[in-house]
């Protein structure tokens, strides 16, 4: 395994995404979105007073968790614990596309016979992908998230609001189930773009991992669930074990024999 | 330098090669000709590791090579049929990223150096995407001469190029052979072929012949000599076909036209003859097949042995 090597094709795919302008146009507009919006919305709610009677519009088993609380802190941890999911979204759609189009623009491209003529490695090679492709993601949520965080402190949030965006449950979501989310996009999507020819249906097929997280933006907005530390436990133990999962059949799945004869 | 031991590559129920044995020595361009889907990719493929073998191995530079062999491939440069670019991507940008995956030290100086060597250093920060196929031509060749190897496989690197750009890129394959180089080509122009390889190599799925073009002349129509004489030659093809050293002949566009044994040595005797019989000799001239008639000739004696 050859760090230079894997840092070099890193080099590749970030130029080349950063060149794409459908991946330039996704990696500006999603963090400004997942910033602006969270910031608007609980900029906007300042003017409902601080005090008075609990809010009636909260789904029952969330006003249950909250009661007790006045309703506009109600309303931001509401908001806010909706908002905290938002950040898995950037980390789950940037690297699935750019690792579709990095496999399959290769293929298109018939870039990937000279590519496989050299010393790199199936490993070295899906390495350096995986990390251009989950890097720029990862990133990109991180830097909206510390903004909205900022801008939190700004507007004076209720602190339990602060707590639900800034706290050690808001940490394990971002730093740590975030990199999950992030490696199962990626893995979703070179193993996907491995196995077809057109990116938009590689990131068509991929996307299908984005429905259970938006399963659980609508279970909780309903107050179905709610991410407490014990569930985003299990939700780490199994996304470890399906990045897991994902990395041997990535590696078993890019054949060079195969991409080269019958996936052209 | 290359050798092959009965290489044989199936795709299913596809028989794309069978049992190919050849060898390349060190310094030597041999021409790889051959009708489409003959194995010819699959051929460079296989001596890449990029496909395993059904059977049959590949040694290069003295070692075995196997789609692991990634350290052995830094002997090879291959220029696949489609040259494949990152194609948003700046040319000298594509020459460095291999550099470094190469590991060619001071990378960004060597891909600017072989853009300059390539005529291409005005144009190292466009896009690959604007350049000309000729343009794309050199730069691949540039890009398979990244790591300096010395053993380079060629994938018809003049196809689809105009006779300018197609011209260019032969003298940019003679000047590489002049380096010592071991070269590869696999080609459909028989032309080049001929000028630039030292043997030629003929496949259609199996190898049906691999000598110097003069050599597979001499075997497939033997050494003719052409003899034009002023008037009917009728008079002169009886006594000529007695001469010893003369395996046949006949009168052809208006010329004697005689097989003989060994050119060097039986031409005088014959041309002797002649004057002595009265012939008004116009003029004498050694007559070799095209390789174009040698290559179809080849060709159909395979499909005909196939056939049976």
């Amino acid at each position: 395994m050859s760090l230079s090597r894997i840092i070099a094709v890193v080099d590749k795919e970030i130029h080349d995404a950063l060149r794409n302008r459908y991946i330039a146009m996704l990696m500006i507009i999603l963090p400004l979105l997942f910033a602006a919006i969270p910031i608007i919305s609980l900029t906007s709610i300042r003017q409902i007073p601080a005090s008075g009677e609990p809010s009636e519009e909260l789904p029952p088993g969330l006003a249950r968790r909250l009661a007790g609380l006045p309703p506009r802190t109600q309303l931001e941890v509401f908001l806010a614990s909706q908002f905290m999911l938002l950040f898995w979204i950037a980390p789950l759609a940037i690297p699935m596309t750019i690792a579709t189009y990095s496999v399959v623009g290769e293929k298109r491209e018939k870039a990937l016979e000279p590519l496989l003529a050299t010393p790199v490695t199936t490993g070295e090679l899906l390495i350096g992908k995986a990390i251009a492709a989950a890097c720029p993601g990862m990133a990109l949520s991180w830097g909206a998230y510390f903004i909205v965080v900022a801008a939190a402190y700004g507007i004076h949030l209720s602190p339990p609001a602060m707590e639900t965006l800034w706290g050690p449950t808001a940490w394990v979501q971002i730093f740590v189930l975030g990199p999950f989310i992030t490696l199962l996009a990626t893995l979703t999507g070179l193993i996907v773009s491995s196995r077809v020819n057109d990116p938009r249906l590689a990131e068509q097929v991929g996307m299908i991992v984005i429905l259970p997280l938006l399963g659980l933006i609508l279970a909780q907005s309903f107050g179905i669930l709610w991410l407490s530390g014990t569930l985003l436990g299990f939700i780490a133990l199994f996304l470890l074990g399906a990045d897991a999962l994902l990395v041997a059949l990535a590696v078993a799945l890019f054949e060079r024999e195969t991409i080269l004869t019958r996936w052209r | 330098m290359i050798r092959t031991e009965n290489l044989t590559k199936r795709y299913d129920r596809v028989l794309a090669l069978e049992g190919l044995t050849f060898e390349v020595h060190e310094g030597e361009l041999l021409a790889l000709l051959g009708p489409n889907g003959a194995g010819k990719t699959t051929t460079l493929r296989l001596l890449l590791g990029l496909i395993s073998p059904t059977s049959g191995r590949v040694w290069i530079a003295g070692e075995l090579m196997t789609p692991e062999s990634h350290r052995l491939r830094r002997q090879i440069g291959y220029l696949p049929e489609t040259p494949g670019f990152w194609e948003r991507l700046p040319a000298w940008k594509n020459l460095e990223i291999y550099a470094r995956l190469y590991g060619v030290p001071a990378a960004r100086a060597r891909a600017m150096a072989l853009l300059e060597q390539f005529g291409l250093a005005d144009r190292a920060r466009d896009p690959v995407a604007t350049f000309s196929k000729g343009m794309r031509q050199r730069l691949a060749l540039a890009r398979a001469l990244i790591h300096d190897p010395p053993i380079l496989l060629l994938d018809e690197p003049t196809a689809g190029l105009d006779p300018e750009a197609a011209l260019e890129v032969r003298e940019l394959l003679r000047s590489l052979k002049g380096q010592g180089r071991t070269i590869l080509l696999s080609t459909h122009d028989l032309e080049e072929a001929e000028r630039l390889g030292d043997r030629v190599a003929i496949l259609r799925t199996r190898l049906l012949a691999l000598d110097t073009p003069d050599r597979l002349r001499a075997q497939r129509f033997g050494t003719m000599v052409a003899i034009e004489v002023d008037g009917e030659p009728e008079p002169y093809l009886s006594r000529i076909r007695g001469q010893p050293g003369v395996i046949q002949a006949a009168i052809r566009n208006g010329r004697l036209e005689v097989q003989v044994a060994d050119l060097r040595t039986v031409t005088p005797d014959l041309v002797r003859s002649l004057v002595e019989m009265g012939a008004p000799i116009l003029s004498v001239t050694p007559v070799k097949a095209s390789l174009e008639e040698l290559y179809l000739r080849i060709i159909r004696e395979g499909r005909g042995s196939a056939e049976s």
